[in-house]
């Protein structure tokens, strides 16, 4: 006890994301104190594990929320393959009228726990980034995390069918270039079913 | 009585190449990003990146594959070895953990022991996550099985605490090593031979 009060201002001076490795960072020589540290915020509710087991946390605050800056800090850390798609790149590039409720990300971990609110992960195949990156799928970012193309995310929704994706009316369609759909599409084709498989 | 040493030296090899694995899979990934993000937006940043990537990438492998000789007792390691033992004392020595900035200024190069050394701490932060995520559940409902688990966690964590303490050989050496199979691999690979690789998600 007397050790997590001496080590109690170390919560206030992490940020609201961090690894077990920028606390190990604060406590230099006390490695193991880190780990018993961290067990401890677990054990109170303070902190949460972003992906458990993943060794990336974030506080929890009453009333306050993470936001999307931290969701994707903490996303990104814990998920080196991530690459937000369907709805959740639509509007973020201002396509959609309508916004997601969920931030939808895919990831190549078959492991999809994450502890983050309004966050869903989707798993996809290992080739489903090279067909991203032979398209030309990836339009910037969005605090880091990478997004989809319109057109590639209209078309990843259409292979894969497990995300989120705002009415037909709400989606701008006059800012979509059909030559790029249609390229995106012939891009995702092969992988139609090994997602299908997958997902089952 | 010389077993038990013998299993703790092959537990200890295992977690070594389980540690480059990981770590070859995870800088894989964002290789993947980061390729992907090059090829759409042709950002220079994006391309610095992605060089750096793949160059600690391949020396991850050549150190993978010689974890792997290792093991296996391969008949070119002495030959490797003495070469490394031979060709350290042309290469400037380097502070542990150092970095050196890249030519651009955004990026920073790694050397090969902090690479290696990286690929071990980040294995034990991930045990060590795992270790919390077991604790947590068994303080919550305490069983006896999870209880082995937290075990034996415990003991890979004390092995790879002392992988990371000393078992990796002198920085210098260890450069000559990745720099030397780095660039075998290289050539295997422009002579279409087999690879010697560790399995990764790079595409």
């Amino acid at each position: 006890m007397l050790a997590a009060n001496r080590l109690a201002p170390a919560l206030e001076s992490l940020p609201r994301v961090f690894s077990l490795a920028d606390l190990k960072q604060l406590l230099p020589g006390e490695e193991d104190q880190a780990l018993d540290v961290a067990l401890r915020w677990l054990e109170a509710g303070v902190v949460k594990q972003v992906a458990p087991p993943r060794p990336v946390f974030f506080k929890v605050v009453l009333g306050e929320g993470l936001g999307d800056e931290d969701t994707c800090r903490a996303l990104l850390r814990a998920f080196p393959s991530l690459v937000m798609v369907a709805g959740s790149a639509l509007w973020r590039q201002g396509l959609s009228a309508q916004r997601d409720t969920l931030l939808e990300c895919c990831v190549s971990e078959r492991e999809l726990n994450c502890h983050l609110p309004g966050v869903a992960l989707r798993w996809r195949p290992p080739a489903w980034w090279s067909a991203i990156r032979d398209a030309g799928g990836i339009a910037g970012d969005h605090h880091g995390v990478a997004m989809l193309t319109p057109e590639m995310a209209l078309a990843d929704a259409a292979a894969f069918r497990d995300v989120w994706m705002p009415d037909r009316d709400a989606v701008d369609w006059n800012r979509l270039s059909t030559a790029r759909l249609s390229e995106a599409t012939e891009h995702l084709l092969p992988l139609r079913d090994t997602g299908r498989v997958s997902a089952d | 009585m010389g077993t038990q040493p013998e299993a703790g030296r092959w537990r200890r090899q295992e977690l070594a190449l389980m540690a480059v694995e990981h770590r070859l899979q995870a800088l894989g990934e964002y290789l993947a990003v980061y390729r992907a993000s090059y090829a759409s937006s042709g950002e220079g940043r994006h391309y610095a990146r992605v060089r750096m990537l793949r160059k600690d990438i391949g020396r991850l492998r050549a150190w993978w594959w010689y974890l792997q000789a290792t093991r296996r007792g391969a008949s070119w390691l002495p030959l490797v070895d003495r070469l490394a033992s031979a060709l350290a004392i042309f290469v400037s020595p380097v502070r542990r953990g150092g970095r050196r900035r890249h030519s651009s200024g955004m990026m920073r190069h790694l050397t090969s022991y902090s690479l290696i050394e990286r690929a071990y701490a980040a294995l034990e932060d991930d045990l060590q996550g795992q270790l919390l995520t077991l604790r947590l559940a068994q303080y919550q409902r305490p069983t006896d099985s999870r209880d082995r688990d937290i075990t034996v966690l415990q003991r890979q964590l004390g092995e790879v605490a002392a992988l990371r303490g000393s078992e990796l050989p002198d920085s210098r050496r260890l450069t000559v090593i990745c720099h030397l199979l780095h660039r075998v691999l290289t050539v295997r690979h422009w002579l279409g031979l087999q690879l010697p690789l560790a399995n990764m998600v790079d595409r």
